[in-house]
């Protein structure tokens, strides 16, 4: 017994000490990477692929709960990729990487993992609305953050904003005729007063910009001079005063040419 | 029939006053409260972290269990002399082989299915379980134990205990790589893939009962599947025996 105990009083403290190096170093826990590879376990797990995927899942977890807040998770991505290359049926580790990785600092793996997510959960809504998020707000891929939250629309346990999204991110498209078409769809079909709400406000601006466009296009062809701004239009007459939306002001880009509010 | 129940009888109390199946049983009672504990750091995937544990842990342990069981109470019997005392009865060796394995296999199913219930019935206080995804790769599982009992059988009657459970372990391991073996001989020239073929077709391949990985992604199995899967096990089950009486024939005593 006093053996034993002696044991244990040694491990506890090789324990403390341990930790402690690894946070004096600022290293996040060591983790044996290579034994995350799939393709290695999938052969000496003698198929036991789905035991495998929640034994990861499960060290996944304790490595990201158990871990240093304040630094990288760097064997994150390759431990949720390893889960579900393991068991692609495993719904949520695509969701819970697509959630934390952008915030890693890994927006595009958190992206490929709501990508193989979507080929087996085809009609999960969040894997496509988490998506559109990490393409609008981490990447700023507006065309595809549209091309998601379009996608999301309709889809089981999709958030009703995924329409509304979908709409703000059409809008910051060059095609403002078909973000039009999105924000008249859903203000003749949703039920939800403030997202109907919300389309008005949008299709408001997107009107007031594309008469602007045109009203600038017209103003260049009649009197020959390059519009720079808004103000020149009601220097020139073609405006009675700067035209103001309840999104905010606009401004003209001369450059692209598009009407756009204030950032 | 009457030596055969004799000897089924006697095997099954063998098993049940050996160590191995209170050992069993303990081991049965930590892998429950595991597998509960284990679901509760799982992130809300309590009921999958379960089933996936359940089903692997009691199956691994069953097959543990029935690989030493196997080959320790046979191999016991002729380190002691008893199966001398045996060979002096008219207890045809075809009699006394059947009735180890249906004794062993007798006790391994009332050890697996004790550790199921264990593990299942107790998840079951917590947790709505979903009896469908975990009946089927149940009996599929036993059938493989089943196979793995008469492996063992067969080996003990040429070998020592310890041997005996060392190839079954390894048939075991074979057994669930057979796919791998033949894709790593496929297009590698005639005598290996022939070899390749050989092993995949003459070995027993126990995948065929592993539902464990595959009865969620196809919950619509033909009772065919089923069926042809039963006929493969008892085929493979008789060759094992008809082996081991040979064996046993063959084997000065």
């Amino acid at each position: 017994m006093i053996f034993l105990f002696t044991g244990v009083v040694a491990q506890i403290a090789s324990d403390n000490l341990f930790n402690q190096a690894l946070r004096e170093a600022r290293v996040q826990q060591i983790l044996p990477t290579n034994f995350f590879d799939s393709s290695v376990l999938k052969k000496i797990n003698l198929n036991f692929n789905k035991a495998t995927a929640d034994y990861i899942w499960l060290s996944t977890i304790q490595y990201f709960g158990g871990g240093n807040p304040n630094l990288p998770y760097e064997s994150l991505s390759q431990m949720l990729f390893t889960v579900v290359e393991l068991d692609p049926k495993f719904e949520y580790p695509y969701l819970f990487g697509g959630i934390i990785l952008p915030w890693q600092n890994e927006p595009e793996a958190g992206l490929r993992l709501l990508d193989k997510g979507q080929k087996h959960f085809p009609n999960n809504g969040l894997l496509y609305y988490y998506a559109g998020f990490i393409a609008k707000l981490n990447l700023n891929d507006s065309e595809r953050a549209a091309g998601y939250f379009q996608t999301a629309v309709g889809k089981k346990d999709t958030p009703p904003a995924a329409r509304l999204l979908a709409g703000i991110s059409l809008s910051s498209l060059d095609d403002k005729q078909f973000a039009k078409t999105w924000w008249e769809g859903v203000l003749e079909s949703e039920e939800n007063e403030s997202i109907k709400e919300r389309a008005r406000v949008w299709l408001d601006y997107l009107n007031t910009t594309i008469e602007l466009e045109k009203i600038i296009q017209l103003a260049q062809q009649q009197t020959g001079q390059k519009i720079s701004s808004l103000q020149d239009l009601v220097e020139l007459g073609y405006l009675i005063k700067l035209p103001q939306t309840e999104l905010g002001e606009l401004e003209y880009d001369a450059l692209t040419g598009r009407v756009d509010k204030v950032n | 029939m009457k030596a055969l129940i004799t000897v089924i009888h006697l095997t099954l109390l063998q098993i049940i006053k050996s160590k191995i199946f209170y050992l069993s049983l303990v081991l049965s009672l930590f892998l429950a409260v595991a597998v509960i504990l284990f679901s509760d750091i799982s992130l809300g995937q309590n009921i999958r972290i379960i089933q996936n544990f359940g089903l692997a842990g009691t199956f691994l342990l069953a097959v543990l269990i029935s690989i030493l069981a196997s080959a320790n109470i046979i191999g016991n019997e002729q380190q002691r002399g008893n199966i001398y005392l045996l060979k002096t009865k008219p207890v045809a060796d075809l009699t006394y082989i059947t009735g180890k394995f249906l004794g062993l296999t007798f006790g391994l199913l009332i050890i697996y299915l004790f550790s199921f219930l264990l593990v299942f019935a107790g998840a079951s206080i917590f947790y709505e379980i979903n009896t469908t995804q975990i009946i089927a790769p149940f009996v599929l599982s036993f059938l493989e134990i089943a196979i793995l009992i008469a492996v063992a059988v067969l080996f003990s009657s040429f070998s020592t205990a310890l041997f005996a459970s060392i190839l079954t372990l390894a048939i075991f391991f074979l057994g669930h790589s057979l796919d791998l073996i033949r894709s790593a001989t496929t297009d590698s020239g005639f005598f290996l893939e022939s070899v390749g073929q050989l092993v995949y077709y003459t070995l027993p391949n126990l995948e065929k009962f592993n539902l464990r990985e595959t009865i969620s992604n196809l919950p619509n199995l033909p009772t065919t599947y089923y069926w042809w899967t039963v006929i493969y096990a008892s085929a493979y089950i008789i060759f094992c025996l008809c082996l081991s009486v040979i064996a046993s024939n063959k084997r000065e005593w």
